[in-house]
C-alpha cells in the first residue's frame, strides 16, 4: 500500500486536527482497520505533542478553585467503554458560586460559555435557569449518544418542572426550515421549542410521565403538531419526572 | 506522580489525584489552548470544560495507545480547535486574516507567555523547515484551519499540503531528536 496517496495521505492533516467533518470520519474508519496508518500516526502524534508543550503557558488564577469545586459535584461516566454513556447528576451543593454552576452545566450539556456581545442578555436568563434546573436538590440527568454522532442530554428538576435539553450533531435544517422538539407520551407530541443549533433549550414545562423526546424538521417558525419524521428520538423513563 | 500513574487513579475517582494532575498539567493545557483560540477569556473556559472533561472520562483513557500527556493536550487541541472554527464560521473570518498577515505565527506568543528551553527547541526546529512545511504546520496546528482552508490561504494544492505536513512533522522530530514526549 502507497502511504502517499489515497487516504493514508491524509495521516499528517489528521496528526495536526486539520481535518474535519466527513473527511475526518472517513479517514477514521479507514485508520481502524490500517494498521501501518495507525504507526504513521502514532508517530506524527509523538511530534504534535512536542508542538503543544512547546505552547506552554500559566493558568489563570482563579480557574483552580473552579474547577476543583465543579469536580466534587460532576460525577465521572461510569462504564467508559459504552460509546453511549448515560449522565448522573449528584445533586449540587447549595453554595456552589453561580460561575461554578455554569461551568458544570457547560461540561454536561456540552454548551458553549462563551457568546457575542448582543446575545448576552438573553444568555444570561437562559443560564441563569441553567443553573437553577442543576442547582435543584432533586436535579438528574439523561442522555445518549447515537451512532450517527448526534446526541441528547436532559437534565431535569421535576420540582421545578423545568428541564434543560441539548441536541447536538444534527446537520443543519435546509433553508426555510427549523428543528423543533417535541415531548411525546400520553395524548398528543408537545412542542418544547424550536431548537437553535447545540443551543440548550429549556423546557419550561418539563412534566408527565414516561415518553419519548423527538426532534423533528418543521416549517419556518415550527408547527402546531409534528409533520416531519423524527430525526432523533431519546425514551424518556418516569424518573426524569420524578414519577 | 507523573501524569500516566494519576490519570488512573482520578478514573477511580480520586479527586486527590486529579488535584496533582491539574497542578501539572494545567498550564500546559491552558497554554496550548490559549495559543490556539488567543481570546484569554475564552481559552480559560475552553481549558475549564478540558479539564472537567479529563475528570469526567479518565476511564477512556487507554494506555496501550499513548502517554497520559498526548491524550490530555490531544484532547485540549481538539476542543480548543473546534471553538476556533465554530467563532470563524460565525464571523470574524476576515477581520482574523487580516490581523494574522500583520502577526508572525509564532513568535507573536513566544514573547507573551514565558521562555522555555523546548519552546526554544521547537522554535529553532521549526526555523529550519522550509517556510511551506512551517506554514502548513503551524497554521494547522496553532490556528486551527484545516489542510482545505491551509491550501487554500497558501494556494497550493491539496496533495502538497498533504505532504507538507507529513514531511514537516518528520523533519521537526529530526531536528527535536525525538527525546521528550
Amino acid at each position: 500500500m502507497n502511504l502517499f496517496t489515497g487516504p493514508h495521505s491524509l495521516a499528517g492533516p489528521y496528526a495536526l486536527d486539520a481535518l474535519d467533518g466527513r473527511e475526518l470520519r472517513r479517514f477514521e474508519r479507514h485508520l481502524a482497520r490500517c494498521a501501518p496508518c495507525q504507526e504513521q500516526v502514532r508517530a506524527l502524534r509523538t511530534d504534535t505533542l512536542r508542538l503543544a508543550r512547546a505552547a506552554s503557558g500559566t493558568a489563570p488564577e482563579g480557574m483552580r478553585d473552579r474547577v476543583l469545586t465543579a469536580v466534587r459535584t460532576l460525577e465521572q461516566e461510569r462504564s467508559p467503554q459504552r460509546p453511549a454513556p448515560r449522565f448522573t447528576l449528584r445533586p449540587a451543593p447549595v453554595a456552589a458560586a453561580a460561575a461554578t454552576l455554569a461551568l458544570i452545566a457547560a461540561a454536561l450539556l456540552g454548551v458553549q460559555l462563551t457568546r457575542t456581545q448582543d446575545r448576552l442578555d438573553r444568555e444570561q436568563a437562559q443560564a441563569r435557569a441553567i443553573a437553577q434546573v442543576l442547582a435543584a436538590p432533586d436535579a438528574r440527568t439523561t442522555g445518549e449518544r447515537f451512532p450517527d454522532g448526534s446526541a441528547v442530554a436532559v437534565v431535569s428538576s421535576p420540582g421545578l418542572g423545568r428541564a434543560v435539553v441539548t441536541v447536538s450533531g444534527l446537520d443543519a435544517p435546509p433553508r426555510g426550515k427549523d428543528h423543533q422538539l417535541w415531548l411525546t407520551g400520553a395524548g398528543n407530541p408537545r412542542s418544547l421549542g424550536l431548537l437553535d443549533g447545540d443551543e440548550p433549550l429549556v423546557a419550561w414545562d418539563f412534566r408527565g410521565r414516561a415518553g419519548a423526546l423527538a426532534v423533528t424538521t418543521e416549517p419556518d417558525g415550527g408547527s402546531l403538531a409534528p409533520t416531519g419524521r423524527p430525526l432523533v428520538q431519546l425514551a424518556l423513563k418516569s424518573d426524569v419526572f420524578g414519577e | 506522580m507523573g501524569a500516566d500513574e494519576l490519570l488512573p487513579r482520578v478514573a477511580q475517582g480520586d479527586q486527590g489525584a486529579f488535584e496533582d494532575l491539574y497542578g501539572l498539567v494545567s498550564g500546559q493545557v491552558y497554554g496550548l489552548v490559549r495559543r490556539v483560540l488567543r481570546d484569554p477569556a475564552q481559552s480559560e473556559e475552553v481549558a475549564q470544560e478540558v479539564l472537567l472533561e479529563l475528570w469526567r472520562g479518565a476511564g477512556r483513557f487507554d494506555p496501550e495507545r499513548g502517554s497520559a500527556l498526548a491524550w490530555i493536550l490531544t484532547l485540549a487541541h481538539r476542543r480548543a480547535v473546534d471553538r476556533v472554527r465554530a467563532a470563524r464560521a460565525a464571523s470574524d473570518r476576515e477581520e482574523r486574516v487580516a490581523r494574522r498577515a500583520q502577526t508572525p505565527a509564532f513568535d507573536h506568543v513566544a514573547e507573551e507567555v514565558e521562555a522555555g528551553l523546548e519552546r526554544e527547541w521547537v522554535r529553532r526546529c521549526l526555523d529550519r523547515l522550509t517556510a511551506l512545511q512551517r506554514q502548513s504546520v503551524t497554521l494547522a496546528y496553532y490556528d486551527g484551519y484545516t489542510y482545505r482552508e491551509v491550501a487554500h490561504r497558501l494556494s497550493v494544492p491539496l496533495g502538497t499540503v498533504k505532504t507538507r505536513m507529513r514531511d514537516g512533522l518528520m523533519r521537526l522530530r529530526e531536528c527535536l531528536g525525538g527525546g521528550l514526549a
